[in-house]
């Protein structure tokens, strides 16, 4: 039997595979859901937070950092979480969990550890630019969805790595978007396989929407957390924040703009306002790659 | 040979020898190189608005990045008629909106400027969907632009 005419079931090894990755700390949905309930305060959301050292440990350091702008050091960790606030908490949270899967070498994109993570935290960054100049009340969620919206890249480039190069090479040959290139190589995208991996990890519905739609054009249109990520992500990549290969070889909405009410001196602003933050986070940045 | 790297929306001009000036991945951003072999000068602007956004603006435009580029290369003993000047970066995706094509409406504008105040672009390496990081040496005519599969190129 001539096993190269036989249908390549790559999409259902890649999913059967992800159930085998690591989960999310559960701690940190914990931490969350405590956060959530106004029955509890800053001192249980501690109490669950330091039952990891190393959590505990990130919290502080990220704390201390430029990127949270708190106008003295702190030490203990219920002092930190008090001066946050609570979507601060969140975010720090989100932050120090994703760390360790984002530091990741992705050779299908020709992306270094570094590139991943500067791009994730970058994008953060951004979103909070952006929110804050679009007047978007979800800035949480969509510091969240940033964070996370390339950790398909890591599961694509663990389980079908050496199949990306062939993906690269099909779109540059055809100039096409390099989302359509995946799923005629592998029958899936990252996007896809990002949502499907933050599902698994329970993260809200509307986060693995937006991630699940960053790079599709009809799709991100349609609510307003996937156009704002997909709108961060654009800003991350034309300021050249860890960008791969992949990063310009896609298609953006004409629509983008008019569905975020974002006019070209908004973004403008964006642009200008992105580039002080990246800069006044240079602290942040050398703590994350050393 | 030491190495200096440009910002964001800043500029690096030396006239140490060895002494390479770097943009790391440009992106969309566009990055003006000016050089000046005789004069032994060099220098890169890092131009991200196409525009200065009023008066709180800290942030230069392209026009503004350039003006100050030429002005420290002269101050640094370069001269306007012997300068090079390069373009780098600017890149696109495959398909953008007008609004949001930043890559374009940089290069436009850096490429009017040039061709009003009567100066010849010496060479580029700009837009399509690829970042670019790009470098030179002082006292050498060329730049070095490297792109994410690492491959170099010489302009």
């Amino acid at each position: 039997m001539n096993t190269a005419l036989c249908p390549d079931f790559t999409l259902e090894a890649v999913y059967e595979s992800m159930v085998a990755l690591p989960v999310f700390p559960k701690i940190v949905h914990k931490a969350m859901s405590v956060l959530d309930d106004s029955q509890k305060n800053i001192s249980d959301v501690a109490k669950i937070i330091k039952l990891d050292n190393g959590l505990v440990a990130n919290i502080l350091k990220l704390t201390n950092s430029a990127m949270f702008g708190l106008s003295q050091q702190v030490s203990d960790l219920e002092t930190a979480l008090a001066l946050l606030g609570q979507n601060r908490i969140r975010e720090v949270l989100i932050a120090s969990a994703a760390m360790p899967y984002l530091s990741r070498d992705l050779h299908g994109y020709e992306m270094s550890p570094q590139d991943l993570c500067y791009h994730s935290i970058g994008c953060a960054m951004i979103s909070e630019v952006v929110s804050h100049r679009l007047e978007f009340p979800h800035s949480s969620e969509l510091f969240t969805a940033a964070i996370l919206h390339d950790i398909g890249k890591i599961v694509l480039d663990i389980y079908v790595g050496p199949r990306l190069m062939e993906v690269l090479d099909r779109s540059r040959r055809q100039e096409s978007d390099f989302a359509t290139a995946e799923w005629e190589v592998i029958g899936t995208d990252h996007a896809v396989a990002g949502s499907s991996i933050l599902q698994q990890w329970e993260f809200p519905r509307d986060i693995c929407r937006a991630v699940r739609a960053h790079h599709d054009p009809d799709l991100y249109i349609q609510n307003r957390l996937s156009a704002m990520l997909a709108f961060c992500n654009i800003i991350a990549v034309q300021l050249g924040i860890g960008v791969g290969a992949d990063s310009f070889r896609y298609r953006l909405s004409d629509q983008l703009l008019y569905v975020l009410d974002c006019s070209q001196k908004d973004y403008y602003d964006c642009l200008e306002e992105s580039v002080r933050a990246l800069d006044e986070a240079k602290d942040v940045i050398r703590l994350i790659f050393g | 040979m030491h190495e200096v790297f440009v910002n964001r929306a800043s500029i690096a001009v030396s006239s140490e020898s060895s002494t390479m000036i770097t943009a790391k991945s440009l992106g969309s951003t566009l990055a003006v190189v000016a050089t000046d072999p005789g004069a032994r000068v060099a220098g890169i602007a890092q131009c991200v608005l196409p525009v200065t956004q009023g008066r709180q603006s800290k942030l230069p435009g392209v026009l503004e990045q350039m003006r100050d580029l030429f002005k420290h290369m002269i101050q640094k003993g370069a001269s306007a008629q012997d300068m090079k000047i390069m373009l780098f970066g600017a890149a696109t995706f495959i398909h953008e909106p007008k609004e949001l094509a930043l890559g374009v409406e940089l290069y436009k504008r850096a490429v009017q400027a040039l061709k009003k105040n009567g100066l010849i672009l010496g060479g580029e390496h700009v837009g399509g969907p690829l970042n670019r990081s790009v470098s030179i040496e002082v006292g050498s005519p060329r730049a070095r632009v490297i792109l994410a599969d690492k491959k170099e190129i010489f302009v």
